[in-house]
C-alpha cells in the first residue's frame, strides 16, 4: 500500500498548480485582443438557448409558486406577469393592467385588464384570475409572510371579465405599487394546488422542464401578448457558489451572471468576450441583528454596534467603491422617498452606549455568513476589524452556502443579510414592519408602524414622502439592520446577449433579450 | 535533504513569523485592494488590501498545528489498535478488520463534510475528526506489522514467559513498529495538511478572517486573473510543504532501512 502512496499526494499538489493555472490559462484564451470593444452592436439575434446561473438560493428547494416560502425568484419572474410593473426609471407600466385609477380618497381602485391574453395551456385571461391571485396575498396561512401588507385590501370585485375594483380598509395612494413584486404574479383561478408544478403563468416563456438543483428549462410561449419573444429557450442553471458561477461564466457553461461582484467586475472589464453592464441599484448587503434577542434586544447595543461602521471604508473595500453610503435604509437612493441622512462612525459614542448597556468590557459577538453571494463575507471580515475598535469581539461563523438561507438567516441572532430593492412602501413594510415577510430583525414598533399608515393614508405627496423618510431615520435609531451600502447592479455576460435592461434582476423582461449566434 | 530543508523551513516560520511578519495580517490598511507584488508588499495585497505575503506566512500555522494534533492522534490509536488486533487476533481481529475496511471506502471529504455538518467545525472537533479518520488506515499497517512479527522468537519467548498482553505490545512490539509507524504517520500527515486546506477552501476549516492557505485560495481565485499573486503564493506554500513532507518520509524511510526490510520502496 505504502510502495503507491508517495505518487498520488504528489500528483494532488501538481493539479492544485495545475488547477490554479487552468483559471488563469481559462481568463487568458477567452479574451482574444483583437475584438472590439465591448459596447458595440452585436450580430442579429438568432433564437438561440440563453444559459442563466442563478445561486441556489434556497438549496434546491425552490417552489415556482410564486408565494412559496422557499420561490425559484428567476423562474417566478419568467413564468407569470404582474398587473403592473416599474420600469427602469422607477415609474409605474402596464403589464397585465392598462389602466388603473384611484377615487377621490383613495379607498376604490379600479384596474382594467388587457385583452387577448392566455395563460400557457391557452385558457384566457380574466378578472377572475386577478382576484383569485391577490385573495392568495391575503390569506394569513400563506407561506410567502405578506398577508400583513396586503390586508389593506377589504373587498375585491369583478364587475365585468376586463375589470378588477379593490376597495381598501383605509387610504393608501399607491396601492399599484404592492402588485409591482414578483409575489403579486397572476396565476390562473383555482390553481393553487397545482401553480407548484405546472408554473402556468402569462409570462413569454413556459415551463418545459423544472430542476432547481439542475436545469430548469422554459421554452418560447409562441402565443404570448407581448408577440412571441426572440430567445428560443432560458435555461436556469443552478450553481450555489458564488465564485463557481463566475468560473461557469468565463468557461462559457453560462451566458448571464446577474450578481457579479466588484471585484469580479474588474476581472472581467478587459475580456473583449463579456459585456459588463453596472447602473445604480438598490442591492444591500447588511448586518442584521434579532431585535428580540439577547444582547440585541437593548437598543444601546444595537446603536452602538451601527455607530462604530466606517460605511465609506466597507464601501472601498468590500464593493470597490461601486455603489452609494446608506444610512441602514432599505429604500433606495434613486427611490423618491429615501431619506438622505448621515451617519458617521463614533466610536466614543459607541463604547459609551456599551458601557450604559452593561458591556464596560466590549462585547462577544457571533456573526454568520457564508459564500451564497460574493460580498457577504467580505462585509463580515471588514465589521470585524471595525467592531474591534469598539471593544466589540466579533468570531465569524462561515457556514455552507447551500443551507444558509434555510437553516442560518433568520435563525441565528447576527447574520449577513443580501437582498434586493423594492418601493419604498413595500420595503419598509416587509423588511421592518410586524408581519413582513423578511423580516428579520423581528423589529415590532407601534411608533414606526404609525408612521407607515399615516404615510399611505395621506394623499398629500409631500406629506407621504415626510412620513417614509420619518420612519427610515426612526430605523436608523432603533432597528437592528446594519446597511452600510447599497450596491450597484452589476450583470456580467456574454458578449452575444443583447437586451438586458438596467432594471433589478427580478424585473428583467426576458422576452426583450437576445442571443447571437456563435 | 530539500525535502528536509522545505519542512524545516515551514516549521520554523510556522513557529516564528508572528515575530517577523511587517503588517497585521487582518488589517486593511496594508494598501490598496490587489495591488501588484512591490518592495512594501512582497507578495501583493489581497482583496481587502491585506498583505499577501504576511498572511502567507502565518497561514501554515493553524493547519500545522491541528494536523500535526491530528496525525498524533491517528497514530496513537490506530497504531495501538493495530498491535492488539495482530497478537490477539480471532474473532474479533475479522470483526474490526471488516469495519476498517468499510470505513476506508468512505471518502475521506464526505465523512469530513459530515462530521463539520453535524458537530461544526471547532478545532477541538477538528482534530478528533481528522485523528479519527486517519487512525483507520494506520489500523491496518501496524497490525500487518504486528503480524510479521508475533510469530518470532522473541515475541514467542515474551509469551512463554506469562507477559501480560500490554506489556508484549508496548515492550516487544511497539519498538519493531514504530519506525514504520512514523514514516506511516508523516506520509498521512501530508495528506491530512491537503484535506485540511481543502476543509478551509469549501469553508469548513479556519474562519475568515485567520491567515489560512485554503482559506486564501478560495476568497481569491475568481479573481485570479487580476490578481494571481493572492492565489498562487499560497499555493506554493501549502504545494512545498506537501512536496517538502514527501521527499523527506523517502528519505526517512531510507534512513531507517524500512524500503529494504519490508521491500518497500517508499
Amino acid at each position: 500500500m505504502r510502495s503507491h502512496s508517495v505518487i498520488p499526494s504528489v500528483r494532488m499538489v501538481a493539479c492544485l498548480v495545475l488547477t490554479t493555472l487552468l483559471v488563469a490559462c481559462g481568463s487568458a484564451t477567452t479574451a482574444p485582443a483583437t475584438t472590439a470593444p465591448a459596447t458595440t452592436a452585436t450580430p442579429a439575434a438568432t433564437g438561440g438557448t440563453l444559459r442563466v446561473a442563478y445561486g441556489l438560493w434556497w438549496g434546491g428547494a425552490e417552489s415556482i409558486d410564486p408565494l412559496s416560502a422557499v420561490p425559484f425568484l428567476d423562474a417566478v419572474n419568467i413564468l407569470y406577469d404582474r398587473l403592473v410593473r416599474l420600469d427602469a426609471t422607477g415609474k409605474l407600466v402596464p403589464e397585465l393592467a392598462t389602466a388603473w385609477s384611484a377615487n377621490a380618497d383613495a379607498t376604490v381602485w379600479t384596474f382594467t385588464l388587457r385583452e387577448g391574453v392566455t395563460f400557457h395551456n391557452s385558457a384566457p385571461f380574466t378578472s377572475a384570475d386577478v382576484a383569485y391571485s391577490i385573495k392568495r396575498l391575503l390569506d394569513p396561512a400563506q407561506e410567502a409572510g405578506l398577508a400583513g401588507i396586503y390586508q389593506i385590501i377589504k373587498q375585491i370585485e369583478t364587475p365585468d371579465p376586463r375589470t378588477v375594483v379593490f376597495t381598501l380598509a383605509q387610504p393608501h395612494a399607491e396601492l399599484p405599487v404592492l402588485f409591482t413584486i414578483y409575489r403579486a404574479a397572476i396565476i390562473p383561478a383555482e390553481s393553487s394546488a397545482s401553480i407548484a408544478q405546472t408554473g402556468i403563468g402569462t409570462g413569454a416563456f413556459q415551463l418545459a422542464q423544472l430542476n432547481p438543483t439542475g436545469t430548469t428549462r422554459m421554452t418560447a410561449y409562441a402565443k404570448s401578448w407581448r408577440g412571441a419573444p426572440k430567445l428560443d429557450a432560458i435555461e436556469l442553471i443552478g450553481i450555489a457558489d458564488a465564485d463557481a458561477r463566475f468560473q461557469a461564466l468565463q468557461a462559457g457553461q453560462i451566458d448571464v451572471l446577474l450578481e457579479t461582484s466588484p471585484q469580479q467586475l474588474t476581472a472581467l472589464k478587459d475580456n473583449p468576450a463579456f459585456v459588463v453592464q453596472t447602473f445604480p441599484g438598490g442591492i444591500w448587503y447588511s448586518l442584521t441583528m434579532r431585535t428580540d434577542t439577547p444582547p440585541f434586544n437593548d437598543v444601546r447595543v444595537r446603536r452602538a454596534l451601527r455607530l462604530l461602521v466606517d460605511r465609506q471604508q466597507i464601501l472601498t473595500l468590500v464593493q470597490q467603491g461601486m455603489g452609494s453610503i446608506a444610512c441602514d435604509t432599505t429604500v433606495w437612493s434613486g427611490d423618491p422617498y429615501r431619506w438622505q441622512g448621515s451617519c458617521p462612525q463614533d466610536l466614543a459614542q459607541a463604547r459609551k452606549l456599551l458601557a450604559e448597556a452593561g458591556y464596560p468590557n466590549g462585547l462577544d459577538l457571533t456573526l454568520f455568513t457564508s459564500d451564497s453571494l460574493s460580498g457577504m463575507t467580505p462585509l463580515a471580515e471588514v465589521y470585524q476589524q471595525q467592531a474591534a475598535l469598539a471593544g466589540v469581539r466579533v468570531t465569524i461563523k462561515q457556514v455552507p452556502a447551500d443551507s444558509y438561507w434555510t437553516e442560518t438567516y433568520g435563525v441565528e441572532p447576527f447574520v449577513i443579510d443580501g437582498e434586493y430593492q423594492y418601493p419604498a412602501d413595500l420595503s419598509l413594510h416587509l423588511f421592518y414592519g410586524k408581519g413582513g415577510g423578511y423580516n428579520v430583525s423581528k423589529f415590532d414598533d407601534p411608533a414606526f408602524e404609525q408612521l407607515l399608515a399615516e404615510a399611505r393614508a395621506t394623499l398629500d405627496p409631500q406629506q407621504r414622502s415626510q412620513r417614509y423618510q420619518q420612519a427610515q431615520q426612526y430605523l436608523l435609531e432603533q432597528d437592528g439592520t446594519i446597511i452600510p451600502f447599497h450596491a450597484n447592479e452589476e450583470f456580467s455576460f456574454s458578449r452575444r446577449v443583447a437586451g438586458l435592461q438596467t432594471v433589478p434582476y427580478i424585473d428583467m423582461r426576458w422576452d426583450l433579450v437576445t442571443l447571437a449566434a456563435k | 535533504m530539500l525535502g528536509l530543508l522545505f519542512l524545516a523551513v515551514h516549521l520554523l516560520l510556522a513557529a516564528l513569523s508572528p515575530l517577523v511578519v511587517p503588517y497585521d495580517p487582518v488589517a486593511f490598511a496594508g494598501g490598496a485592494a490587489f495591488a501588484p507584488p512591490s518592495a512594501a508588499h512582497l507578495f501583493g495585497t489581497d482583496n481587502l488590501g491585506r498583505d499577501v505575503f504576511t498572511r502567507t506566512l502565518l497561514g501554515g500555522r493553524v493547519a500545522l498545528l491541528i494536523t500535526l494534533a491530528g496525525i498524533g492522534l491517528a497514530v496513537a490509536w490506530g497504531g495501538l489498535l493495530g498491535m492488539v488486533l495482530g497478537l490477539v487476533g480471532g474473532w474479533l481481529d475479522e470483526a474490526l478488520m471488516r469495519l476498517v475496511d468499510a470505513m476506508l471506502a468512505i471518502p475521506e471529504t464526505i465523512f469530513l463534510l459530515l462530521i463539520a455538518g453535524i458537530v461544526g467545525t471547532d478545532h477541538v472537533v477538528l482534530i478528533l475528526a481528522l485523528g479519527f479518520l486517519y487512525g483507520v488506515g494506520v489500523i491496518r499497517i501496524a497490525r500487518t506489522a504486528t503480524l510479521t512479527l508475533v510469530a518470532q522468537d522473541f515475541v514467542l519467548a515474551a509469551r512463554a514467559r506469562g507477559e501480560h498482553q500490554h506489556t508484549i505490545v508496548l515492550r516487544e512490539l511497539l519498538p519493531n513498529v514504530l519506525d514504520m509507524l512514523l514514516v506511516e504517520g508523516a506520509l498521512r500527515w501530508s495528506w491530512m495538511l491537503l484535506a485540511f486546506s481543502a476543509l478551509s477552501f469549501l469553508g469548513f476549516g479556519v474562519a475568515p478572517p485567520t491567515p489560512d492557505w485554503g482559506v486564501m485560495i478560495a476568497q481569491n481565485r475568481s479573481t485570479f486573473g487580476i490578481a494571481p499573486w493572492a492565489t498562487l503564493f499560497p499555493s506554493a506554500a501549502i504545494g512545498s510543504l506537501i512536496i517538502g513532507i514527501n521527499l523527506f518520509v523517502g528519505v526517512l524511510a531510507k534512513a531507517i532501512g524500512l524500503d529494504r526490510v519490508d521491500g518497500i520502496t517508499v
